[in-house]
């Protein structure tokens, strides 16, 4: 990463905040001017001085990518510094993990065993990849780029670009047919989604990761399922530990573990949720903005503008196989119609 | 004072007086103990047997384990000392509080946790880090192209026989392009007059690609090499 921080002829060190636009909304471009960005960038530089900097860090992990080594099915790692503002440089492979399939026996102890090792390679594997980065956030590095003194450079992980699927395993949280399906909040199956569900308490990071840490531990003493019942019933977790809640930022500070996951929206469109969301949004609309008109207009305006937007990502919305610059990109453009729609 | 009244100096601790944040060692002490302790040899044992013959009792247990040994005037001198109940609220006297001992943070915790295990330490570099310090020789756009082709064709790259025809192919290209350059009478004058001024020999006016890879192996060891390069600043 500081590598690539050196050698990248655009760098931006520290991010701000764009402004307001003409309709006196803030403006938003990328990661450097959010607030995940900018809550973290308040508490190292409190940390670490003034001449300190986040040096964030996004990690892709899509195991539907996955190729043959020779050996193994291996799906990749990939990481993007956006620091590094080079349009040429965007996604580097890191690293490959072994997937692990489906047991050739169909009893219960055959599918557990596949589900913990599927689950401890994974982690073992960041836990290998983000060794040093995890020392590194902690105390920091020094940095001496052309033209400036040195630098306090500070890694912090601030995206997790994955599935749904994938940001359950990295999380090392149960499925979606779960009790707590949702990684940020305790929202629980039977109320979701209606008045019931709204306001639900936040997912306590510590509480979670405390339970697995003591869950993972127990569990490596005695692989009994019987005694992961308290971490299923209380939190839908497994008994495993995030290796990436060791970098500093998401356990600790501001606690960020379960806000840095993006959606790969094209892999998401794939699956075809945001097609079907597409299709309700006219009757949404036209619920939501009854008696008044949208933003940019009545509701049939706003489509206009929606389609727009959609004609004018062209390109991005063809699935391809080349690395994924497209999801900063597209998923501020989908950000801003969600925005341009939403009612005054 | 101190002299006439020595029972009474606040500033000295009584005699026999034992802090708060010993007692519960010198009760486990005196519970082991006690029975072996007898009248005799109580002078004997100094000051540490005789602050453990108190019965201290800072919680339930300790009392109610020792609290037969407690009773025991031989043993306790002064009598049974305990601990008010209002003993550690705050304004009350400086004893030693109850402290919340918090364990390290959780991100210390897991990054501790997964360095316990065997692969952490097991794990080596697969290329050594002075590897990546060395000055890669791809350092011209031109090279950086092939060295991008070479690795990126139809997705995985080129094989390493592909790499040696690739490298030919470019290798004639330059040739030709010399002969060309060298056939054109007016550059021909031109070369033939700069050469002699300046007594550069042919090796230096090969190609880019000849003076960096005189045979097709160096080039597939260029790639492998820089390969190498690149992956140990990976780790």
């Amino acid at each position: 990463m500081l590598d690539m921080l050196q050698h990248a002829r655009h760098v931006q060190l520290w991010g701000e905040q764009l402004g307001l636009g003409a309709d006196r909304s803030r403006l938003r471009a990328d990661l450097m001017d959010s607030d995940l960005l900018l809550t973290e960038q308040i508490a190292v530089r409190r940390r670490h001085g003034s001449l300190s900097f986040v040096l964030a860090a996004q990690l892709f992990i899509d195991e539907a990518v996955v190729s043959w080594s020779g050996a193994h099915y291996i799906y990749p790692i990939r990481a993007r510094v956006p620091n590094v503002r080079d349009r040429s440089v965007q996604w580097v492979t890191v690293g490959y993990v072994p997937h692990v399939g489906k047991p050739v026996a169909r009893t219960s102890a055959a599918r557990r065993q596949a589900s913990d090792s599927r689950n401890g390679v994974l982690q073992r594997c960041l836990e290998i990849l983000l060794r040093r980065f995890v020392g590194a956030s902690q105390t920091g590095v020094q940095v001496q780029l052309p033209g400036s003194p040195t630098l306090t450079a500070v890694p912090r992980l601030l995206g997790i670009v994955a599935d749904q699927l994938g940001e359950r395993s990295v999380l090392c949280l149960m499925g979606n047919a779960c009790e707590f399906f949702c990684s940020h909040c305790m929202v629980r199956r039977g109320v979701a989604g209606g008045p019931q569900g709204v306001g639900a308490e936040v997912r306590d990071v510590t509480a979670v990761l405390d339970a697995q840490v003591e869950g993972a531990i127990t569990r490596d003493r005695d692989p009994r399922p019987s005694l992961r019942n308290a971490l299923r019933s209380g939190y839908s977790a497994l008994a495993f530990v995030p290796a990436v809640a060791a970098v500093w930022g998401l356990a600790t500070d501001n606690k960020r573990l379960y806000d840095i996951i993006s959606f790969d929206l094209l892999h998401v469109w794939k699956l075809g949720v945001v097609r079907m969301v597409a299709q309700r949004f006219p009757s949404f609309l036209r619920a939501a903005c009854a008696g008044r008109d949208a933003r940019l207009g009545p509701t049939t305006g706003t489509l206009e503008v929606l389609n727009l937007r959609a004609w004018e990502m062209g390109h991005l919305f063809v699935p391809s196989p080349t690395p994924p610059g497209y999801v900063t990109s597209l998923g501020v453009a989908l950000v801003w119609c969600m925005q341009s729609c939403s009612c005054p | 004072m101190s002299a006439k009244h020595g029972r009474r100096n606040r500033l000295v601790p009584p005699e026999g007086f034992v802090e708060l944040h010993l007692r519960s060692n010198a009760t486990v002490h005196w519970c082991h103990s006690a029975v072996a302790h007898s009248p005799e040899n109580r002078s004997a044992a100094g000051v540490h047997a005789a602050a453990a013959s108190y019965a201290l009792a800072p919680s339930r247990d300790s009392a109610g384990e020792c609290g037969a040994q407690a009773d025991l005037p031989e043993l306790g001198g002064l009598g049974v000392v305990r601990v008010p109940t209002d003993g550690y609220m705050r304004g009350s006297l400086a004893v030693p509080r109850q402290r919340s001992v918090f364990q390290t943070s959780t991100a210390a915790r897991i990054r501790a946790y997964y360095e316990a295990m065997p692969e952490a330490s097991q794990t080596h570099r697969l290329v050594p880090p002075s590897v990546g310090k060395r000055p890669s020789l791809f350092n011209t756009p031109l090279l950086r192209e092939a060295l991008k082709f070479a690795l990126s064709a139809g997705g995985a790259g080129l094989s390493q026989a592909d790499q040696m025809s690739y490298v030919s192919v470019l290798l004639m290209a330059e040739r030709g392009a010399r002969a060309s350059r060298l056939q054109s009478p007016h550059r021909a004058h031109q070369l033939g007059s700069s050469r002699a001024l300046a007594g550069r020999s042919s090796d230096e006016e090969d190609g880019e690609i000849a003076r960096t890879f005189p045979t097709k192996t160096s080039f597939v060891t260029a790639v492998r090499a820089e390969q190498r390069r690149v992956l140990s600043k990976l780790c």
